[in-house]
């Protein structure tokens, strides 16, 4: 917990409800394209092992020659190294959310995009948790359960951590005053 | 394993019915080698593993047996179980939804029942008795709803039922909620305020089967059925691949011998193709008069109530409190003949009881007259009639035919390695059928936002209206596949508790769209969800 960044927990209900449910528009925390291509070059990693370790066995077993799996291996983790590094600067592009007194919406998506709302009184609980590498750079996930199918649990990547644990704890203390 | 004395046991034939359910399926193929094995040694040999097996089954379903107990405490039905790992249950009886029982045939000789303990959320019943005597089914539901639970008395399963009145009577929504189960008494009194609201008779239900078509179901059952027996090979030696194959030397003694006209050929094959997709129907039918014998839909209090069955007997209740959408259905015969089906989602699956084969409607058809009068007391005030239908994109119907030339393509290309030339006909037979059913499905596609509810009307020939009201709405969500973007369109979600994800109105324009998602997430907001 770094002591520059402001910190949402303590405050009172007011106050900590004008800083987490603003009812404004956010883009997701900014040290999350960073973290994604990080995610991204593991993902290229696994992938290029998988890849690899299939050219070399056909190479064993003599189905092709060694140029042709080095290229045949290669050039699919090329691709997938190159989007890797570029979608997430596409999705931050596209993601956004936005919490209000009446419900919590959450923009997403590149080719296909979608913006789902969900009221606070369909709200059933909320979790907040964090990957490893999340952790690493101080970003959270929120996830929401509904009573939907569809939409049953709607998660908020891409959150300062501590304010995602502001939002959750926003969300219980007004829950309590809801009908259910 | 002792018990006290207010514990009681299952019915000692649930041991057999136990070990019936578990024998056949692992004794089978054994049993078919038994027949098949020549020498004398080798069926012995199998004669043991057989007994072996079968000791062991019974061992199980013994202490199995012994190991499950119930009693009915002074505020819970608890029930243990378990042989290695001891599991005890507490069901408070105000939690108990209700008591769903089933009966298949030789359950109903032996004047047993499986019984279903439904609590309140989730779809799975708290717990399964199998089996129970009749009369401690009642017992059950006497205990329950004195102590302040919901059981109440269904018709079927052992009793006689009510006088059947075919017509749906409309008595007034007068009964209103005894949901406090405060005073015993007056929960007895309204437990027996029946009314019926659909009994179908034998003539409905040859309609039904006929049209529902599921006899291919019962086909695909059989020849499941033969597999497990390992028996297929041999029916499928039996006829066609030998010289004396049944279907070879029946399609030997029509066409004769030497080649056969293309054109008688083709006619012979299009007869055969005819018969068989009649006699899938008929299989349908019957299977539909076996299936929902005597289907009786009620109304009691808060609840619905459905029986039916002529080999299994089944009996469900859905508390009104549970329905998440409402679907009416009706395919190209049914409307031919003036009929519906009208069709519940409760959380997470459609209704019908756990054990039971099938969930079905609880209107599997139903007099399109006669519609209204339900929905009515699905949901009070909804009326079909008088809903202001909103159209979607008008470019919808472009939108629709470029997504669906998809399978028409891929499907074509396939053939193509197959029927050469012939592809061709694959693929405009492919592209007549999609061009068609979107042309009707556009002048289908409709929806409301109502006072209470979102409704939708969709499909092309077997069509659908889905009502989902707002206190039922959890999620409303807005998506926009690539093809949307470049056509302006998107489809709104209003999502659900029930089983098809809530209700869809797709091919919206984007600022309808945006439009709508913002008035679903206004009404429902407003409204507050229970289960």
């Amino acid at each position: 917990m770094s002591e520059t960044a402001p910190t949402y927990g303590d405050i009172g209900d007011g106050v900590s409800a004008r800083l987490v449910a603003d009812g404004a528009a956010h883009s997701l925390d900014s040290r999350w394209i960073t973290y994604r291509r990080q995610v991204g070059w593991l993902n290229t990693a696994g992938h290029a092992l998988l890849l690899a370790g299939a050219a070399v066995f056909a190479v064993m077993v003599e189905l092709v020659s060694a140029p042709v799996a080095a290229t045949a291996a290669g050039v699919p983790v090329l691709a997938i190294a190159a989007v890797n590094q570029v979608w997430p600067g596409l999705a931050y592009r596209y993601a956004a959310w936005r919490l209000d007194a009446r419900a919590l919406e959450i923009r997403r998506g590149v080719l296909w995009r979608s913006v789902v709302v969900v009221p606070r009184s369909r709200i059933q609980h909320s979790d907040v948790s964090q990957g490893p590498l999340e952790r690493r750079h101080g970003l959270g996930t929120l996830s929401v359960f509904t009573a939907g199918t569809k939409h049953a649990l709607v998660r908020l990547h891409g959150l300062d951590h501590d304010r995602a644990l502001a939002m959750r704890e926003h969300l219980l203390r007004a829950d309590e005053d809801d009908v259910i | 394993m002792k018990t006290t004395s207010s514990e009681r046991r299952l019915h000692p034939v649930s041991i057999i019915l136990h070990m019936g359910q578990l024998l056949p399926r692992m004794l089978l193929p054994f049993v078919v080698l038994l027949f098949t094995a020549p020498q004398q040694r080798k069926a012995l040999v199998l004669l043991m593993v057989v007994a072996a097996i079968a000791a062991v089954v019974a061992l199980i379903a013994i202490v199995g047996y012994l190991r499950y107990t119930y009693r009915y405490d002074e505020r819970d039905l608890v029930i243990r179980s378990g042989v290695l790992v001891r599991n005890e249950r507490s069901i408070p009886y105000v939690r108990i939804q209700n008591l769903d029982a089933s009966q298949n045939v030789v359950q109903r000789l032996l004047g047993v029942t499986e019984v279903f303990v439904q609590t309140g959320a989730g779809v799975e019943p708290e717990a399964t008795l199998s089996v129970l005597p009749l009369a401690a089914l009642e017992e059950m539901r006497a205990r329950v709803l004195a102590a302040g639970g919901a059981a109440r008395p269904v018709s079927g399963a052992g009793q006689a039922p009510p006088t059947a009145v075919s017509d749906a009577e409309q008595t007034t929504t007068g009964g209103y909620s005894d949901g406090d189960q405060a005073t015993p008494g007056a929960a007895a009194a309204d437990a027996h305020a029946r009314h019926t609201l659909l009994a179908l008779t034998p003539r409905d239900l040859v309609l039904a089967g006929f049209i529902e078509n599921r006899g291919m179901v019962l086909i695909v059952g059989a020849l499941a059925l033969l597999e497990q027996a390992g028996a297929t090979n041999r029916v499928v030696e039996r006829l066609i691949d030998t010289e004396d194959g049944s279907l070879r030397t029946l399609a030997g003694r029509w066409l004769g011998d030497g080649g056969v006209p293309v054109l008688q050929g083709a006619v012979y094959v299009a007869a055969a193709l005819l018969l068989a997709l009649l006699f899938i129907r008929v299989l349908s039918t019957v299977w539909a008069l076996v299936r929902l014998h005597e289907f009786r839909l009620e109304r009691t209090g808060d609840d619905l109530t459905t029986a039916y069955g002529l080999l299994t007997r089944v009996t469900a209740t859905i508390p009104l409190r549970r329905v998440q959408t409402i679907i009416v259905r009706d395919r190209m015969l049914h409307r031919l003949i003036g009929r519906r089906q009208v069709a519940v989602e409760t959380a997470g699956g459609m209704t019908g009881v756990p054990g039971a084969p099938q969930r079905e409607p609880i209107a599997p058809i139903i007099p399109e007259g006669q519609v209204p009068a339900l929905l009515g007391v699905l949901q009070p005030g909804l009326d079909l009639d008088a809903v202001e239908w909103q159209p979607v994109h008008p470019r919808a119907f472009g939108r629709m035919v470029r997504s669906s030339l998809f399978w028409p393509v891929a499907l074509s290309v396939v053939a193509f390695i197959f029927v050469r030339e012939w592809a061709i006909a694959v693929f405009l037979l492919l592209l007549v059928n999609a061009i068609v059913r979107a042309r009707l499905r556009v002048r289908n596609l409709a929806w409301s936002l109502t006072r209470d509810s979102v409704i939708v009307r969709d499909g092309s020939f077997t069509r659908t209206i889905r009502i989902a009201r707002y206190n039922r709405v959890q999620v409303a969500a807005v998506r926009r596949s690539p093809l949307d973007m470049r056509t302006g369109m998107a489809r709104v979600r209003a999502d659900t508790a029930g089983a098809h994800r809530g209700v869809v109105i797709p091919f919206l324009s984007e600022d309808r769209a945006v439009v709508v998602q913002e008035e679903l997430v206004a009404r429902t907001a407003e409204t507050a969800f229970t289960w």
